[in-house]
């Protein structure tokens, strides 16, 4: 698996940045999802993320909501504090509707 | 139940959905709300009395977010407010950061209702449903009239004012067939915070969307299509449903997430003359044939501890645990969700204890596989010619 990770989607106002290794598919999925469970799905981006072929920053206000001072993999988030700055930022921005 | 299982629940209320008045100045083809057309008003006194039993439940900690809502908010004028806020102000004294917002259809936003929500440092959400066509097929007044241009123009005078504010957009089947007609929409709006619900069938309201699988189908492809839009945005435009689901499927691998919807005193709405209810906040408009309805006292004259023994919380709550129970077992992506909305449930199975609902179809499901496609597809497919840059 090469090391090289290749900025490959910035969704920059909503926090996420994704890279990813050349052959990342080895270790994720190779063709889209259809039909297939989403807990398989998911496990698969989070083996590609374990073996190094993916990782995932978190960018830009959510960064600053999260309170992180340098870049850190999504991995490193715990999902209670996930939602809790979630719904911290979405005050922030907005409110339940 | 009594004030020790309440305890159990001490300071975990972060939101109080207030309903200032039924009444709304329009009439939304699909409004879950009854009552809509009556004129009646929660009193200071009655919203006092509310917040000080809640305050003796221990249910308040140290912030509460209140939502001015279940109406038109703007309808009784802003001096309501003017007397309700520093009322609240007094009952908390000092002990809890009171933070309001106001969900309105801003039509009656003015250049003073602005001057008002910055003097409180409210946020304000308007509903707005997208381009004109889309918007004034459903929001209309009573006379049938599109009220676009005036929620539009309120919209606009609220960001002239620097107010925090959102928009709350329903999506119908049009507008789900057409996602770059959508996102360039808003993304023209400007500076633009965007929260997406697709018509669903809640209180009084039974969607219009009959063909579920083809509002799936539309609902995957729209979120994809939106994020494939976002990685080339720089308008700065924020999507509340596809931020909140891609964290979920980043840090899903630690367990479910948690729904206040379906945890008691997360969430309270008090009604007009006082009532309350929990979970879902439209269950306060909703009636159902095996439940009656879901208030289950009143906070304008006792305390929930005092009400919860002769009320069918018990029962409602315990439905819904089973109801949860139901989705965790049977549901893949139980963890992305936990456990659908008590509000969906009702309306559409006639019960709490049921699992999946058109409402978990399209605003889970399709929302999840469609932020799984892109992913899939922008990240793991192998790249050639792929956008993007900045090896590392």
């Amino acid at each position: 698996m090469s090391n090289k990770l290749r900025l490959c989607a910035a969704l920059t106002s909503l926090g996420f940045a994704f890279y990813a290794a050349q052959d990342a598919s080895a270790a994720g999925r190779n063709a889209t999802g259809e039909d297939k469970d989403i807990r398989d799905r998911v496990a698969q981006l989070h083996a590609a993320q374990d073996a190094g072929a993916v990782r995932v920053d978190i960018v830009g206000q959510l960064k600053e909501a999260l309170g992180l001072t340098a870049e850190t993999d999504v991995a490193q988030v715990k999902t209670a504090d996930w939602l809790q700055t979630f719904n911290q930022q979405f005050r922030d921005r907005g409110t339940t509707g | 139940m009594n004030t020790s299982v309440v305890e159990v629940f001490r300071g975990q209320l972060k939101l109080l959905v207030v309903q200032p008045t039924p009444f709304c100045n329009i009439d939304c083809t699909y409004c879950y709300l009854a009552g809509r057309q009556k004129t009646h008003r929660l009193s200071r006194e009655t919203l006092r009395r509310a917040v000080q039993n809640l305050a003796a439940d221990n249910l308040i900690g140290n912030e509460l977010e209140i939502c001015w809502h279940l109406g038109e908010p703007l309808s009784v004028g802003r001096a309501y407010y003017e007397d309700m806020i520093p009322a609240l102000e007094e009952v908390v004294a000092g002990r809890t950061k009171l933070s309001h917002t106001f969900q309105t259809n801003g039509t009656l936003i003015d250049e003073a209702w602005c001057g008002f929500f910055k003097s409180i440092d409210a946020q304000v959400g308007v509903s707005l449903d997208g381009p004109k066509d889309l918007h004034d097929r459903r929001r209309v007044t009573r006379r049938g009239e599109g009220t676009f241009d005036r929620s539009l123009a309120g919209f606009r005078l609220l960001r002239e004012a620097g107010i925090r504010r959102y928009i709350i957009a329903v999506l119908s089947m049009e507008a789900l067939r057409d996602p770059d007609r959508i996102f360039d929409f808003f993304v023209g709006i400007g500076d633009t915070n965007v929260c997406f619900n697709i018509e669903e069938s809640e209180g009084i309201h039974t969607s219009r969307i009959v063909d579920t699988d083809k509002a799936c189908d539309l609902a995957r492809r729209f979120f994809t299509r939106l994020l494939e839009r976002l990685q080339a945005d720089t308008s700065g435009i924020w999507v509340r449903e596809l931020q909140q689901m891609l964290g979920l499927l980043m840090t899903s691998r630690q367990g479910a997430c948690r729904n206040d919807n379906n945890e008691p005193f997360r969430v309270i709405s008090v009604a007009h003359d006082g009532s309350w209810t929990t979970f879902s906040p439209e269950l306060i408009s909703t009636a159902a044939p095996a439940y009656g309805d879901f208030r289950f006292g009143n906070l304008g004259t006792e305390p929930i501890s005092h009400s919860l023994g002769r009320s069918r919380f018990a029962a409602v709550e315990r439905e819904i645990r089973s109801g949860v129970d139901r989705c965790r077992a049977e549901c893949s992506y139980f963890n992305f969700c936990g456990g659908g909305a008590p509000s969906n449930k009702i309306a559409e199975l006639g019960t709490l204890a049921g699992t999946e609902t058109m409402a978990c179809r399209t605003m889970v499901k399709s929302l999840a596989d469609g932020c799984m496609d892109f992913i899939e597809a922008a990240v793991l497919a192998p790249r050639s010619g792929v956008a993007g840059s900045g090896a590392r």
